[in-house]
Order: structure tokens, then C-alpha cells, then sequence
């Protein structure tokens, strides 16, 4: 009996190694919108550019971010740890180095909670920057404020990251990224029957959902539809049958990349495209997202917070350079990652004004805090902290549509007309903050 | 109106009666309830994209998934058979979540939470009766039953099947009988992994390509074991295919929708109520 099961396996194992040497690879046909940069590691404008490794007293700096737990958004540190690597070989700030690592929340609150109360008592800490917690803003900012540490976050997804005294994340936002994919349909006159998908969570796709309701109310646009779907949910038939009930134009998904890519599968499933306007906010605007949509879906439109990652400009390409030389070669080159490295290049830029003999908590904070009207080729406009108990500095976008599988240029930067934004204009206008 | 959601429902219903069968051959032959068996099928699907993405042949990689949960499967039930065989249904069944939430995090830590779709050939061939009908979709009804068949003729009539079946009323009896015992669970183990791994390839592509979401789909599948009472691949292949046609056109409905989520726990509970009942009946008569 044995020997019978033996051959078996012997067989299974021959089978399958001819089926190895017979297999032929298939073309590599898909482009990637993921160009690497063309500067030199030798040449890169890091910091003071000395070329000489830093060698003095470092300073401490930490993170928070969601790496594990389903939810990775770990290329944001780790941008921004490559350009603070990249500092440290060009004379660090002022000839001491940057010691910067971060932590994961595995996506627990409890854990972010324990992280920055432990980051808020550690003195030696004196500023976080390059954060991407998913879900812990509002717990984290409660421990920073006790402590007065500030964070330079680069990516905010929930309410509670934009509405902190102690958080100012780089990135847009999801609200501001789906309010501006409805100032491109009113723009381009498509905005005539709007259906909106999303998720029920609170304090996220609840907030991103009020968002495009309160916009369209104040211009006069008719959302045909609504819906907040689970994010278990894998049904997608009754979505499409009310898409095609409600007449809709246009249809917007603020959900997370993968379960766009599900609806999108199981709209092309249907064959249910029909001449609607597809788009999704920027969370599925990402060099894999076109391949992995197939060429049902040339021309879907997404929403991108921050330059568009193939884009020419000097930071972009310092950017795509740094990640190059200090990055490992499978860390993402996506927005996100953009984030972690703006960050880090306005905090390293405002303590290389700071007396080096004293860089404490507070003066960091100060100088973090006095960041006013940064530009960046990254951006659509100035950047700025400022003492506030909101930070959405960022809320002017692109638009990107798929060409060939690769997200490409649709339109330049769209000023977001959230209703919402009225007090943060309000408080950039009276302190000076951008221009 | 209400036919695609029917269709959508067989489909997505053949195959959590197609996992359910691969449970079920498993529970039947060893007493080992495979919490673990979304997460193998998870696992297939997955190395099958990333075959597909490393520029492979298709269906060698979906090939190769099938095999790797194949061999995981067997793996586990060759280290860890001898100890689950001297312990209870109830250790046994809990020794399987400790195979998913392994297999869990490897794959978490293997691959990020990027989109991903499985995209296979027959997806796009299709044919419009009142609604889109793919080939894929057939071939999941079409294997699903296929495999019950095959399944319950081969438990019937090959030896290996009726050693199986002994093992299943009596262990201890079939191994004085001179049943390898060892070897015919390692089979079952087998072929269990292998149906898992066609089950998660198939599943990803009609519903979500996503290693945590895979891994979960254990609990409908086990709803279509449970009414199969654990004993009948026919009732495992009916419980299956009524979830999926309940699930889907209870979605169809705006008041029904909001639960159709819920659908394998309530098919499962009014299966168990309705055995419950039955028992009660008994223990009167016995009194």
C-alpha cells in the first residue's frame, strides 16, 4: 500500500517539475508608473548636502504606524527614515544625527494609546515625524498634548487625524480626496447624477459620506445614491442593480483599494459599466492598482493627494533618488510614501535653523510649529503647522486616469471647496499662514 | 429582476458546498474539524497571484497554489495527526485554529494590503440569459458538483473510500482490521488540502482577493458542513448552495439587506433546531 502512495507522490513531483521546464514565462507586458530617480546617492540635496556622515549627538525622533494587523501603511516611515539617512551623510542637522525609528499599533487604539504615552514621557523624543496610524489619532494627540510633543504626520486617514492640536498630517485626506473628485465632474459638466459608495465606519467613511452630501448640497448637486457598505462585505450585486436603477452619471468609491478593486471586478462581471464616470478618493492610487483592474476599466479616474509619483520636479525626483539609495528596493513608491518624505524634509529644514547646542523638546516643537508656507513640487500649495486645533494644510489635489494600466495626469491641482474647510481658511488667512 | 442574484447565489453557494465537501471528507476520516481550511485556501489564491504577477504561466500557477495548500495540508496532519488522534473533537477543532492564525500572519507579513484581483481567462467569456453568466462562474457549479459526485462515488465503491468510511464509524475497530489507519488520514489530509486550494482560488476570483477575508470564509462553509449534519456531502452540497442563494436574495431586497450577511448562521441555527428537536423527541419517548 505504501509503495502505491510513494509512486503516487513520485509521480505528482515528476508532473509537476515537467510542468516547470515546459512552462514559458509570459511577455512582461505591463509598464510600471513606478520610475526609480536618476541622482547620484553622492549627489543627493540632503539636508546641508555636506557629503560628510554627521558624527555628533543624535537626536531622537519617533513614529507611530499601522504596519500590521491588515492595514500596512509603513512606507511613509519608511520614506521618511531614508531621507533622514540621507541627512546624516550630508553633515545631519548642523553635524549631529537624526536617531529615528518607528512603532508599530498593529491596529489596536490600545496600543497607539501605550505607544505615545510612552513616546510623550520619553524626553529624549523631541518630535514625531513621518507618523501613519490608522486608527489612533485621537487617543495618540490626548498623550502629545499632555506632553507637548507635536507630530509632523504623513498620513491621516480617519476625522480624528485632522481635527488634532498635536497631529498635522501631509497627506489630504480621504474627505478632501472624494470632495474633489466632485469639483472635477462639476468642472468637466459630468456632475449631473452622483452615486456615492463608501464605508459605515465612524469617525471615517461616516465623515467622507457628510463630506460629499454637504458640498453637493451647497452647489446644487444631485446625489442619486448612497452607500455605506460593511467592510466584510463581499456581495456587490445589490450595489450594481441600485447604480443602475438610480440613473447615476457618475459614480464615486471612497473605499480602500482592495475592495474597489473587488466592486470593480464584479461591475466588469456584469458588464455594467456603461458610460458612467468610474472614479475612486486616492486610496487606490498606487502603480499596482491599473494592472490589477485589467484593461476592462482604460480611463478610471482616482484622486491623488500629493504629486503623482512619475511626475518630474526637484523634490519628487530627490524623492524617487533618496528612496533609491537609503530605501530597501520593495518599500512602496506611492503617495504615502511621498508623505513620510515631505515630512521629513520640513522637519529637517526647520531644526537646521535651531542652534544645534539646543535642540530640546520645546525648541523643536517651536520650530515644528513655525512651519509656514512650504513649497514643494509634491504640494498644490504652501504647507504650514501653525498652533490650531485642526491641520488640513493640504487641501488642494490632482485627478489621475489609467492609461495602458498606468495612472496618468488627468487634471492639475483642484482648491477643495468643503464647506467644512471654512475656519482652516479663516485661520490661514488671519495668521499668515500660507503666500 | 431577482435572477442574477440568484445566479450570483449558486455560484458563490457551489462553493462553499465545494469547501464544505473538502471539510467534511477530513472530519469524516480523522475527527479533525479544520478551522484552518479558509486560511489554506487563502494561502493558494494568494501564491497563485504572485505566480500570475511573477509573469507564470496561469494555470501552472494556479496549479502551484493548489499544490501548496495541498502540501500544507498534509504537512500539518503529518505532524500533528498522531497527537490530535488521542484528544477530543473539541481540541482537535481548536489545535486547527492555531493553522490559521499561523498561515494568517504569514501571509500578512508576506504581502501588503494592496488591491489584488485573481483574474482568470474564463472571466471574461461569457453569455447573457436576463443576466451575465461567466464561464468561471460554470465552472465552480460544475466542479462543485463534479466533486461531491466523484466524492461519494469513490467513498462508495474504491477501497481507500470504504477504509475511510470504517475509520469513521470505528477507529480503534478498522485498525484491528488491519486499515492503515496512518496512512488513510494522510490521504484524507491530502485530498482535503487539495479541494481547499481549488475552493480559495475560486473564491477569491468571485469574491474578494484578500488574505483575512479568505481565511474567515471558513464560517459559511462550515454553516453548509453543519447542514450536512457532518455525515452527507449531498446535504453539504444542498446547506451550501441555500446559503448562497438565501445570502444573495436576501441582499436583493433594501429591508432584507442589511442581514443577509447573516444568512449561514441562520441557516445553520434552524438545521441544529431542527436536529435539537428531534433529540428532544427521543429523550420524551425514552422517559
Amino acid at each position: 500500500m505504501s509503495a502505491i502512495t510513494a509512486r503516487g507522490a513520485l509521480a505528482l513531483a515528476s508532473g509537476a517539475l515537467l510542468l516547470l521546464t515546459l512552462s514559458a514565462c509570459v511577455p512582461d507586458d505591463a509598464g510600471s508608473g513606478n520610475a526609480g530617480g536618476t541622482t547620484d546617492k553622492s549627489e543627493l540635496d540632503c539636508g546641508l548636502a555636506s557629503g560628510e556622515v554627521a558624527s555628533g549627538d543624535p537626536i531622537q525622533v519617533g513614529a507611530i504606524a499601522t504596519a500590521s494587523g491588515g492595514v500596512d501603511f509603513s512606507s511613509a516611515p519608511k520614506a521618511t527614515a531614508a531621507y533622514f539617512d540621507c541627512v546624516n551623510d550630508n553633515g545631519g542637522i548642523n553635524g549631529r544625527p537624526i536617531d529615528y525609528s518607528y512603532q508599530d499599533d498593529a491596529l489596536d487604539p490600545t496600543k497607539t494609546a501605550q505607544l505615545a504615552a510612552g513616546y510623550a514621557a520619553d524626553e529624549n523624543i523631541v518630535g514625531l515625524v513621518g507618523d501613519a496610524t490608522f486608527i489612533g489619532c485621537d487617543v495618540a494627540n490626548a498623550e502629545y498634548a499632555k506632553g507637548d510633543l507635536y507630530s509632523l504626520t504623513g498620513v491621516g486617514v480617519p476625522q480624528a487625524c485632522f481635527t488634532s492640536s498635536n497631529i498635522a498630517p501631509v497627506n489630504a485626506g480621504p474627505r478632501q480626496s472624494a470632495i474633489q473628485l466632485l469639483q472635477y465632474l462639476e468642472q468637466e459638466n459630468k456632475a449631473d447624477a452622483v452615486f456615492q459608495i463608501g464605508l459605515n465606519t465612524q469617525g471615517n467613511g461616516d465623515w467622507v459620506a457628510a463630506g460629499i452630501n454637504e458640498y453637493a448640497e451647497a452647489n446644487g448637486i444631485n446625489i442619486v445614491g448612497t452607500e455605506l457598505s460593511d467592510p466584510t462585505e463581499s456581495n456587490w450585486l445589490p450595489l450594481i442593480q441600485k447604480i443602475k436603477d438610480s440613473g447615476a452619471t457618475s459614480v464615486i468609491i471612497a473605499d480602500p483599494g482592495p475592495i474597489t478593486a473587488a466592486i470593480l471586478a464584479a461591475v466588469e462581471q456584469q458588464d455594467a459599466r456603461g458610460d458612467i464616470t468610474w472614479m475612486c478618493t486616492a486610496s487606490c492610487y498606487d502603480a499596482q492598482f491599473g494592472s490589477q483592474i485589467g484593461a476592462y476599466w482604460e480611463g478610471f479616474i482616482a484622486n491623488s493627494e500629493l504629486q503623482l509619483v512619475d511626475a518630474d520636479g526637484a523634490d519628487n525626483e530627490l524623492w524617487k533618488s533618496v528612496m533609491d539609495a537609503y530605501a530597501d528596493s520593495d518599500a512602496p513608491r506611492d503617495t504615502f510614501s511621498q508623505a513620510g518624505f515631505l515630512a521629513a524634509k520640513m522637519f529637517t529644514d526647520a531644526l537646521l535653523e535651531l542652534d544645534p547646542a539646543d535642540i530640546t523638546r520645546e525648541t523643536v516643537s517651536q520650530a515644528m510649529l513655525g512651519i509656514t508656507n512650504y513649497s514643494s513640487d509634491l504640494l498644490c500649495r504652501p504647507w504650514y503647522y501653525g498652533e490650531s486645533n485642526e491641520h488640513n494644510a493640504n487641501h488642494s489635489t490632482r485627478t489621475a486616469e489609467i492609461k495602458d494600466g498606468v495612472f496618468t495626469g488627468l487634471t492639475d491641482c483642484i482648491d477643495s471647496g468643503d464647506p467644512a474647510l471654512e475656519s482652516i481658511l479663516a485661520n490661514e488667512e488671519s495668521e499668515g499662514l500660507v503666500g | 429582476m431577482i435572477l442574477p442574484f440568484v445566479v450570483a447565489g449558486l455560484v458563490l453557494g457551489s462553493l462553499y458546498a465545494l469547501g464544505g465537501v473538502g471539510m467534511l471528507v477530513l472530519y469524516r476520516t480523522t475527527g479533525v474539524l479544520n478551522f484552518g481550511y479558509g486560511a489554506l485556501g487563502a494561502v493558494s489564491a494568494m501564491l497563485s497571484w504572485q505566480f500570475v504577477e511573477l509573469r507564470m504561466q496561469p494555470l501552472l500557477a494556479y496549479a502551484l497554489g493548489i499544490v501548496a495548500a495541498t502540501a500544507l495540508s498534509l504537512i500539518f496532519g503529518l505532524l500533528a495527526g498522531p497527537f490530535l488522534a488521542t484528544v477530543t473533537i473539541l481540541t482537535k477543532a481548536t489545535a486547527t485554529l492555531g493553522l490559521a492564525l499561523i498561515l494568517l500572519g504569514l501571509m500578512l507579513f508576506a504581502w501588503n494590503d494592496k488591491a489584488r484581483t485573481l483574474r482568470l481567462p474564463t472571466d471574461t467569456i461569457g453569455f447573457s440569459i436576463g443576466t451575465r453568466i461567466t464561464v468561471t462562474q460554470i465552472i465552480c457549479l460544475a466542479l462543485a458538483t463534479a466533486i461531491v459526485v466523484a466524492t461519494s462515488l469513490y467513498l462508495r465503491h474504491s477501497p481507500t473510500g470504504t477504509a475511510m468510511r470504517a475509520l469513521a464509524s470505528d477507529r480503534e475497530l478498522s485498525s484491528m482490521l488491519g486499515v492503515g489507519v496512518r496512512r488513510v488520514e494522510l490521504l484524507a489530509w491530502t485530498v482535503s488540502g487539495a479541494i481547499g486550494g481549488i475552493t480559495g482560488i475560486l473564491l477569491s476570483s468571485q469574491t474578494r482577493l484578500e488574505p483575512v477575508f479568505l481565511t474567515f470564509i471558513v464560517i459559511p462553509i462550515l454553516a453548509a458542513v453543519v447542514v450536512g449534519r457532518f455525515r452527507s456531502l449531498w446535504g453539504t452540497l444542498i446547506g451550501g448552495l441555500v446559503i448562497g442563494v438565501v445570502q444573495a436574495v436576501a441582499s436583493a431586497f433594501p429591508s432584507t439587506s442589511s442581514f443577509s450577511n447573516a444568512t449561514p448562521f441562520v441557516v445553520a441555527t434552524i438545521v441544529i433546531l431542527y436536529l435539537q428537536r428531534r433529540k428532544v423527541v427521543s429523550i420524551e419517548v425514552a422517559r
